[in-house]
């Protein structure tokens, strides 16, 4: 064997064990969060409420859960419109200006700091309420997933060829119709993906709710401007306590998001069959 | 799928022409004997139906280049297109021949002249006419060899009959010696053009005179 | 006189670019007109200026009149969108909306314009736009299945079938069968002879010998400009510009 072979299997060797390297996180992250926190994955661990730091009940992180399900649903609500319809004039519409400035835009908050994003719900929505709230929690989530979802959107849009465009307008239908039954149909595999993964970073992204919505424990919802609790933050919360009891609903909160996010991206994948061009 | 192929459009005109070509000839020529045997004048009318064929003579040339231009016209196609040009001038030329019978008319004297023998062959070539034009129309190879067989007939009467007039010598009117001379003559070109015809039919279906 | 479409003094722009000079001509019903030139003359600019389908780039200009029936397409009080239902336009790639079966594909249109009243309409109007695109015979047992597992040829027909389903007056066909093998090439021109006792169809095409082959009336464009406009048989036999003659023997380029 010559020299170049040997160089070739050497180089083929190094760079497939990066790429093993580079996958062992998500798998030891997985097996390490499930082998502490599946033992809690009940019915009575999601809707109890949290236990006291040293005895009574186990307890569960049921107003953390409804309280991740409301300002998920809101947030994807408010991100996912505001998101589609912007990624959609942004593919749609790129030659304006507008356009431009707001694509640029988009693509640095994508990088944003979520704690100044959090910073700013704060001034917006929990200064003048003078309480921590749902909605500042909502808001500053909503903020996170636009830029994500509306550049995703964007990306669906622009891979639809274009005669395909041009087939759906020539058959005289208006824009919106073109653009939102008939387009939207052909990209809806990256659409909906998009909305998917917005729904998972809401879910567990923290920085944005530790200055929005306090995170109390013991009400499973007591209104939109009041204080709401949410899984990420809980986590934070009982596993920096000193109890050891509240360490294992820490253990046990992080399972269940991890499974939410796994479910979600399993389904963003399964569900929506792919579009063949 | 049952749809006609883009050359279609254009053989089916030019199939349309050679059939008109097809009748005026038969009529020029059944019209031209005619008048000879019955010494009525048609002169002008048969003039008329050789002009006619003359001019679409020209129209299937023109049908023809246009359609080699615009189809690229290969095989059977572009035997059958070579063919058409070539047939139509066979037809002129028949229509012309028919003139030329017409006009003897003219030079028939008062008393008449016995034209039996010319009628005889006038049937014989009349029928090879119309049968060659039927078998090119519809294609039929055996009709058309049934022409060329024919002519051999009409090549031995021709001969038959031309050998007969000089022996009838000065027995015979000069005029209706000369008549019958002429008009024999034409009906044996004629034949020779029907033979033609069949064997274009020939390069047509099978590439080559027989 | 009546003409399916004329064009007047017709310019357009991409920008700076002056794209179509000045063009003008008439196209009679119920034939097949050809535009022909080389690559990058203009004429698919041209055939989307006639529906409309150009204001898709936002870098478009278009000056000049299109009128079919009198109306012209670029007056103000004329709603886009009729405009363009005047009009069925075929590709020149098969472009069936891939998520969609064969029988929505061709439903697609009469159904969210509001054509017919109900199912049975929309069945008989599918059945018919697909027997007059020759492609009833091949699909009908199969109507439910995705429009993507057609062949080319196919999906060719079925893009025609989707096009007629709205029952235009003009059919606009770009370049139509340059993507498709010489069979399936042959099907679609043998449909469009058929189809100009309906419509009246106008073709853009690349190759001059498709143009010979199957049109009427035949244009030649050259850099936007147009060169010649006659009858097909005249123009390949006896061309009156020398630009044409030197297009049509090949000598161009």
């Amino acid at each position: 064997m010559n020299k170049r072979k040997v160089i070739e299997k050497v180089m083929l060797g190094v760079i497939s064990s990066l790429a093993i390297v580079s996958a062992i996180p998500i798998f030891a992250i997985v097996i390490n969060i499930y082998s502490e926190g599946a033992r809690h994955l009940t019915l009575d661990f999601l809707i109890d409420l949290p236990p006291p730091p040293v005895g009574g009940r186990d307890g569960g992180i049921g107003p953390a859960l409804i309280g991740s399900l409301i300002l998920t649903s809101l947030a994807v609500a408010i991100g996912g419109s505001i998101g589609f319809f912007t990624g959609l004039y942004l593919s749609e519409f790129s030659h304006t200006r507008l356009a431009q400035y707001t694509q640029m835009s988009l693509q640095i908050m994508v990088e944003f700091p979520t704690i100044i994003i959090g910073l700013f719900a704060y001034m917006i929505l929990v200064a003048p309420l003078k309480r921590f709230n749902a909605l500042a929690g909502a808001f500053a989530l909503s903020i996170v997933i636009i830029p994500y979802i509306a550049l995703n959107v964007r990306e669906a849009y622009r891979s639809i060829p274009y005669t395909l465009k041009e087939a759906a307008f020539s058959l005289g239908f208006s824009a919106p119709t073109a653009y939102l039954r008939i387009l939207l149909s052909t990209a809806r595999r990256g659409v909906l993906t998009a909305l998917l993964i917005g729904m998972a970073k809401a879910a567990g992204e923290t920085a944005p709710l530790l200055l929005t919505i306090l995170g109390t424990t013991f009400t499973y919802f007591g209104g939109l401007d009041q204080p709401i609790n949410a899984i990420p933050l809980l986590i934070y919360n009982f596993a920096l306590s000193p109890y050891e009891r509240w360490h294992q609903v820490a253990w046990g909160a992080a399972a269940v998001l991890l499974t939410i996010i796994l479910t979600i991206f399993i389904i963003s994948r399964l569900v929506v069959r792919e579009v063949k061009i | 799928m049952s749809l006609k192929r883009p050359i279609d459009y254009g053989l089916e005109r030019l199939n349309g022409l050679m059939s008109d070509m097809v009748n005026l000839a038969g009529k020029a020529l059944k019209k031209s004997i005619e008048s000879v045997l019955t010494r009525v004048d048609n002169i002008e009318e048969v003039r008329k139906m050789s002009s006619q064929l003359l001019f679409m003579m020209d129209e299937v040339g023109e049908l023809a280049v246009q359609l080699i231009a615009r189809f690229q016209p290969v095989a059977s196609d572009l035997r059958e297109i070579k063919s058409a040009i070539q047939v139509s001038y066979d037809f002129s030329r028949i229509g012309r021949y028919a003139a030329n019978i017409s006009e003897i008319v003219r030079m028939i004297p008062e008393g008449g002249c016995d034209f039996t023998k010319v009628k005889e062959l006038s049937q014989i070539v009349l029928e090879m006419v119309e049968e060659a034009g039927r078998a090119y129309l519809s294609k039929d190879l055996k009709k058309a060899e049934e022409v060329r067989k024919r002519d051999d007939q009409v090549d031995y009467l021709y001969a038959e009959n031309i050998k007969y007039l000089i022996q009838m010598g000065g027995k015979i009117d000069t005029a209706c010696l000369l008549s019958t001379a002429l008009i024999l003559r034409y009906l044996e070109r004629i034949a020779d053009h029907t033979c033609y015809i069949a064997d274009s039919l020939s390069y047509i279906i099978i590439g080559r005179k027989q | 006189m009546n003409w399916a479409i004329e064009v007047n003094d017709l310019n357009v722009w991409y920008g700076d670019k002056h794209v179509i000079k000045n063009v003008s001509f008439k196209v009679p019903k119920n034939i097949i007109f050809a535009v022909m030139g080389p690559s990058g003359c203009g004429k698919s600019t041209l055939l989307r200026a006639m529906n409309r389908l150009l204001e898709l780039n936002p870098y478009a200009r278009v000056e000049g009149q299109v009128k079919i029936n009198g109306i012209d397409v670029y007056s103000d009080n004329v709603d886009i969108t009729w405009v363009r239902r005047q009009f069925g336009m075929v590709f020149q790639t098969p472009n069936p909306f891939p998520h969609l079966s064969i029988y929505e594909n061709v439903a697609l249109g009469p159904k969210l314009n509001g054509l017919v009243k109900d199912r049975s309409e929309l069945d008989e109007l599918v059945k018919h736009s697909l027997q007059q695109a020759y492609l009833w015979d091949e699909v009908k047992n199969d109507l439910k299945k995705p429009a993507s597992m057609l062949s080319g040829g196919q999906q060719q027909r079925l893009c025609i079938a989707r096009a007629l389903a709205l029952k235009p007056k003009i059919i606009l066909m770009d370049e139509p069968t340059a993507n498709l093998d010489p069979v399936a090439s042959s099907k679609i021109e043998e449909l469009m002879l058929e189809l100009k006792e309906e419509y009246t169809i106008i073709i853009v095409t690349h190759n001059p010998q498709q143009a010979a082959r199957i049109s009427d009336y035949v244009a030649f464009l050259y850099m936007g400009e147009l060169i010649e406009i006659g009858e097909t048989s005249m123009v390949f036999t006896r061309p009156r510009h020398v630009l044409t003659e030197k297009y049509v023997v090949g000598r161009m380029g």
